[in-house]
Protein backbone atom coordinates (compact mmCIF):
# COMPACT_ATOMS: atom_id res chain seq x y z
CA UNK A 1 0.00 0.00 0.00
CA UNK A 2 1.25 3.59 -0.78
CA UNK A 3 0.27 6.89 1.40
CA UNK A 4 0.81 10.25 -0.81
CA UNK A 5 1.34 12.85 1.32
CA UNK A 6 0.66 16.33 -0.24
CA UNK A 7 2.06 19.69 2.27
CA UNK A 8 0.26 22.39 0.67
CA UNK A 9 0.75 26.35 1.41
CA UNK A 10 2.29 25.80 4.59
CA UNK A 11 3.87 28.96 5.55
CA UNK A 12 5.67 27.79 8.89
CA UNK A 13 6.71 24.09 9.68
CA UNK A 14 4.89 24.92 13.50
CA UNK A 15 1.55 24.41 10.99
CA UNK A 16 2.42 20.60 9.82
CA UNK A 17 3.77 20.03 13.87
CA UNK A 18 0.56 21.12 14.62
CA UNK A 19 -1.12 19.00 12.14
CA UNK A 20 0.65 15.90 12.89
CA UNK A 21 -0.67 16.15 15.99
CA UNK A 22 -4.14 16.36 15.51
CA UNK A 23 -4.13 13.14 13.55
CA UNK A 24 -4.45 10.30 15.61
CA UNK A 25 -7.78 12.12 17.13
CA UNK A 26 -8.99 12.53 13.10
CA UNK A 27 -7.81 9.06 12.29
CA UNK A 28 -9.73 7.23 14.95
CA UNK A 29 -12.88 8.77 13.83
CA UNK A 30 -12.19 8.09 10.14
CA UNK A 31 -11.39 4.79 10.13
CA UNK A 32 -14.23 4.04 12.50
CA UNK A 33 -16.11 5.47 9.64
CA UNK A 34 -14.61 3.51 6.73
CA UNK A 35 -14.87 0.19 8.86
CA UNK A 36 -18.88 1.24 9.41
CA UNK A 37 -19.57 1.82 5.87
CA UNK A 38 -17.41 -1.22 4.81
CA UNK A 39 -19.79 -3.87 6.69
CA UNK A 40 -22.60 -1.96 5.31
CA UNK A 41 -21.55 -2.45 1.40
CA UNK A 42 -20.72 -6.01 2.27
CA UNK A 43 -23.59 -6.70 3.88
CA UNK A 44 -25.63 -5.46 1.23
CA UNK A 45 -23.71 -7.36 -1.61
CA UNK A 46 -23.52 -10.71 0.67
CA UNK A 47 -27.52 -10.00 1.01
CA UNK A 48 -27.61 -9.65 -2.48
CA UNK A 49 -26.21 -12.65 -3.15
CA UNK A 50 -27.91 -15.00 -1.04
CA UNK A 51 -31.29 -13.95 -2.00
CA UNK A 52 -29.80 -14.62 -5.60
CA UNK A 53 -29.03 -18.13 -4.34
CA UNK A 54 -31.26 -18.95 -1.28
CA UNK A 55 -34.10 -20.75 -2.81
CA UNK A 56 -37.61 -21.48 -1.86
CA UNK A 57 -36.17 -23.56 1.31
CA UNK A 58 -34.27 -20.91 2.79
CA UNK A 59 -36.42 -17.80 1.50
CA UNK A 60 -36.07 -16.19 4.48
CA UNK A 61 -32.26 -16.67 4.60
CA UNK A 62 -31.44 -13.21 3.09
CA UNK A 63 -33.20 -11.24 5.97
CA UNK A 64 -31.20 -12.66 8.66
CA UNK A 65 -27.98 -10.53 7.92
CA UNK A 66 -27.10 -7.21 9.60
CA UNK A 67 -23.57 -5.68 9.98
CA UNK A 68 -22.67 -4.01 13.58
CA UNK A 69 -19.13 -2.12 14.66
CA UNK A 70 -16.81 -3.59 17.09
CA UNK A 71 -15.71 -1.19 19.51
CA UNK A 72 -12.31 -0.05 18.34
CA UNK A 73 -9.17 -1.42 20.28
CA UNK A 74 -6.43 0.72 21.50
CA UNK A 75 -3.35 -0.37 22.81
CA UNK A 76 0.68 -2.11 22.33
CA UNK A 77 0.99 0.69 19.62
CA UNK A 78 -1.55 -0.02 17.25
CA UNK A 79 -5.40 0.14 17.04
CA UNK A 80 -7.68 -2.25 15.79
CA UNK A 81 -10.87 -0.76 13.95
CA UNK A 82 -13.37 -3.89 12.88
CA UNK A 83 -16.63 -5.01 11.82
CA UNK A 84 -18.49 -7.75 11.05
CA UNK A 85 -21.56 -8.83 8.64
CA UNK A 86 -23.39 -11.88 7.68
CA UNK A 87 -26.38 -13.90 9.38
CA UNK A 88 -27.18 -13.72 12.81
CA UNK A 89 -27.76 -17.25 14.86
CA UNK A 90 -31.32 -17.25 14.67
CA UNK A 91 -33.83 -18.52 12.50
CA UNK A 92 -32.42 -19.42 8.73
CA UNK A 93 -29.85 -17.99 9.38
CA UNK A 94 -28.85 -20.74 11.22
CA UNK A 95 -28.62 -22.48 7.95
CA UNK A 96 -25.16 -20.45 7.26
CA UNK A 97 -23.22 -23.29 7.41
CA UNK A 98 -24.88 -25.48 4.86
CA UNK A 99 -25.81 -22.80 2.56
CA UNK A 100 -22.12 -20.98 2.66
CA UNK A 101 -19.94 -24.28 2.13
CA UNK A 102 -22.43 -26.46 0.81
CA UNK A 103 -22.83 -30.27 2.02
CA UNK A 104 -22.72 -33.46 0.09
CA UNK A 105 -25.97 -33.21 -1.41
CA UNK A 106 -26.02 -29.36 -1.84
CA UNK A 107 -23.21 -27.13 -3.93
CA UNK A 108 -21.88 -24.58 -1.54
CA UNK A 109 -23.20 -20.93 -2.17
CA UNK A 110 -20.20 -18.85 -0.78
CA UNK A 111 -22.67 -15.79 -1.02
CA UNK A 112 -20.19 -14.21 1.94
CA UNK A 113 -16.83 -14.68 0.23
CA UNK A 114 -18.19 -13.46 -2.93
CA UNK A 115 -19.34 -10.41 -1.45
CA UNK A 116 -15.60 -10.31 0.70
CA UNK A 117 -13.91 -10.37 -2.84
CA UNK A 118 -15.71 -7.25 -3.71
CA UNK A 119 -15.70 -5.31 -0.50
CA UNK A 120 -11.84 -6.75 0.74
CA UNK A 121 -10.03 -4.52 -1.91
CA UNK A 122 -12.63 -1.77 -2.02
CA UNK A 123 -11.99 -1.25 1.33
CA UNK A 124 -8.41 -1.05 1.15
CA UNK A 125 -8.56 2.24 -1.17
CA UNK A 126 -10.54 3.56 1.05
CA UNK A 127 -7.88 2.82 4.32
CA UNK A 128 -5.57 4.87 1.72
CA UNK A 129 -7.79 7.68 0.88
CA UNK A 130 -8.78 8.37 4.51
CA UNK A 131 -4.57 8.45 5.19
CA UNK A 132 -4.71 11.14 2.53
CA UNK A 133 -7.15 12.91 3.83
CA UNK A 134 -5.32 13.92 7.15
CA UNK A 135 -2.71 15.48 5.31
CA UNK A 136 -5.25 18.68 3.81
CA UNK B 1 -11.51 -18.73 -17.60
CA UNK B 2 -13.30 -22.01 -18.19
CA UNK B 3 -14.49 -23.30 -14.62
CA UNK B 4 -15.04 -26.84 -16.39
CA UNK B 5 -11.89 -26.97 -17.65
CA UNK B 6 -10.13 -25.97 -14.27
CA UNK B 7 -12.03 -28.32 -12.70
CA UNK B 8 -10.71 -31.13 -14.74
CA UNK B 9 -7.60 -31.04 -13.39
CA UNK B 10 -8.12 -29.79 -10.13
CA UNK B 11 -9.69 -33.26 -9.89
CA UNK B 12 -7.09 -35.04 -11.77
CA UNK B 13 -4.67 -33.67 -10.07
CA UNK B 14 -6.30 -34.80 -6.92
CA UNK B 15 -7.44 -38.22 -7.94
CA UNK B 16 -3.85 -38.64 -9.01
CA UNK B 17 -2.93 -39.12 -4.88
CA UNK B 18 -5.15 -42.12 -4.97
CA UNK B 19 -5.11 -45.39 -6.25
CA UNK B 20 -9.07 -45.25 -7.17
CA UNK B 21 -10.62 -42.62 -7.95
CA UNK B 22 -12.02 -40.28 -5.35
CA UNK B 23 -12.89 -37.03 -6.15
CA UNK B 24 -15.95 -36.22 -8.47
CA UNK B 25 -17.36 -32.73 -9.95
CA UNK B 26 -20.22 -32.43 -7.71
CA UNK B 27 -22.34 -31.70 -10.73
CA UNK B 28 -22.09 -35.23 -11.93
CA UNK B 29 -25.36 -36.42 -12.28
CA UNK B 30 -24.63 -40.11 -10.27
CA UNK B 31 -22.67 -37.74 -7.45
CA UNK B 32 -25.31 -39.39 -4.80
CA UNK B 33 -25.16 -42.56 -5.71
CA UNK B 34 -21.47 -43.30 -4.90
CA UNK B 35 -20.88 -45.23 -1.61
CA UNK B 36 -17.21 -45.18 -1.40
CA UNK B 37 -15.17 -42.67 0.71
CA UNK B 38 -15.11 -39.57 -1.99
CA UNK B 39 -14.28 -35.86 -2.75
CA UNK B 40 -16.73 -33.44 -4.34
CA UNK B 41 -15.08 -30.62 -5.64
CA UNK B 42 -16.64 -27.55 -7.32
CA UNK B 43 -15.08 -24.71 -8.94
CA UNK B 44 -17.02 -21.13 -9.51
CA UNK B 45 -15.24 -17.54 -11.13
CA UNK B 46 -14.78 -15.09 -8.70
CA UNK B 47 -14.48 -11.03 -8.90
CA UNK B 48 -10.79 -10.32 -9.10
CA UNK B 49 -9.88 -6.53 -8.22
CA UNK B 50 -7.46 -4.40 -10.17
CA UNK B 51 -4.77 -5.20 -7.80
CA UNK B 52 -1.63 -3.19 -9.33
CA UNK B 53 -0.95 0.61 -9.26
CA UNK B 54 -0.35 0.44 -13.40
CA UNK B 55 -4.06 -0.34 -13.19
CA UNK B 56 -3.39 -3.58 -14.93
CA UNK B 57 -6.26 -6.03 -14.47
CA UNK B 58 -4.70 -9.41 -13.44
CA UNK B 59 -5.92 -12.68 -14.84
CA UNK B 60 -9.26 -13.48 -13.64
CA UNK B 61 -9.72 -16.37 -10.50
CA UNK B 62 -11.87 -18.92 -9.03
CA UNK B 63 -12.71 -20.00 -5.60
CA UNK B 64 -12.55 -24.07 -5.24
CA UNK B 65 -14.53 -25.71 -3.06
CA UNK B 66 -13.72 -29.61 -1.71
CA UNK B 67 -15.82 -31.47 0.36
CA UNK B 68 -14.38 -34.65 1.80
CA UNK B 69 -16.91 -37.20 2.45
CA UNK B 70 -16.61 -39.95 4.52
CA UNK B 71 -17.57 -42.99 7.07
CA UNK B 72 -14.96 -42.16 9.72
CA UNK B 73 -13.42 -38.86 10.57
CA UNK B 74 -9.82 -40.53 10.05
CA UNK B 75 -10.76 -40.94 6.72
CA UNK B 76 -12.04 -37.40 6.47
CA UNK B 77 -8.84 -36.42 7.62
CA UNK B 78 -6.68 -38.41 4.90
CA UNK B 79 -8.71 -37.00 2.33
CA UNK B 80 -8.55 -33.70 3.32
CA UNK B 81 -4.60 -34.28 3.80
CA UNK B 82 -3.99 -35.54 0.45
CA UNK B 83 -6.07 -32.99 -1.78
CA UNK B 84 -3.57 -30.33 0.38
CA UNK B 85 -0.99 -32.30 -1.18
CA UNK B 86 -2.41 -32.50 -4.36
CA UNK B 87 -3.46 -28.79 -4.64
CA UNK B 88 -2.33 -26.31 -1.94
CA UNK B 89 0.47 -23.79 -3.49
CA UNK B 90 0.86 -26.00 -7.01
CA UNK B 91 -0.15 -24.75 -10.39
CA UNK B 92 -1.79 -27.79 -12.33
CA UNK B 93 -0.84 -28.10 -15.64
CA UNK B 94 -2.65 -25.49 -18.15
CA UNK B 95 -1.75 -22.37 -15.43
CA UNK B 96 -4.46 -23.53 -13.11
CA UNK B 97 -3.44 -22.21 -9.59
CA UNK B 98 -1.14 -21.05 -7.12
CA UNK B 99 -4.43 -22.52 -5.05
CA UNK B 100 -4.23 -20.84 -1.75
CA UNK B 101 -5.90 -21.54 1.41
CA UNK B 102 -8.96 -19.39 2.17
CA UNK B 103 -11.59 -21.44 5.09
CA UNK B 104 -12.21 -24.23 6.28
CA UNK B 105 -15.04 -26.46 8.13
CA UNK B 106 -14.36 -28.53 10.50
CA UNK B 107 -16.05 -32.29 10.33
CA UNK B 108 -20.01 -32.97 10.84
CA UNK B 109 -22.54 -35.58 10.35
CA UNK B 110 -23.50 -35.25 6.44
CA UNK B 111 -26.63 -37.67 5.75
CA UNK B 112 -25.06 -40.39 7.16
CA UNK B 113 -21.79 -39.24 6.35
CA UNK B 114 -19.00 -37.43 7.64
CA UNK B 115 -17.95 -34.43 6.20
CA UNK B 116 -15.66 -31.64 5.95
CA UNK B 117 -14.74 -28.42 3.52
CA UNK B 118 -11.81 -26.76 2.37
CA UNK B 119 -12.08 -23.44 0.26
CA UNK B 120 -9.04 -22.66 -1.90
CA UNK B 121 -9.08 -19.36 -4.47
CA UNK B 122 -6.24 -19.18 -7.54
Amino acid sequence: MTMTIRVIGIENIEDLADDLRAMPVKEAREMTGVVREGARVGVSLAKDNARRTQGKHAKLYARTFSASTKRAFFGFGAAVYSAEYGPEAHGQGLLAPILERGTRNNPPHLDLAKSADVIGPALVREVRDALDRMFW
Amino acid sequence: MNPEADATAIIAAINAQFTTVRAFDMSDDDVKSIDVDHILVTVSRRYVDEQLASGEVPIPGGRVVTRYVAKTIANVYTLRSRTAAAIEDQILTGDVGPFSFESDEVPGPDDGWISAADVWTY
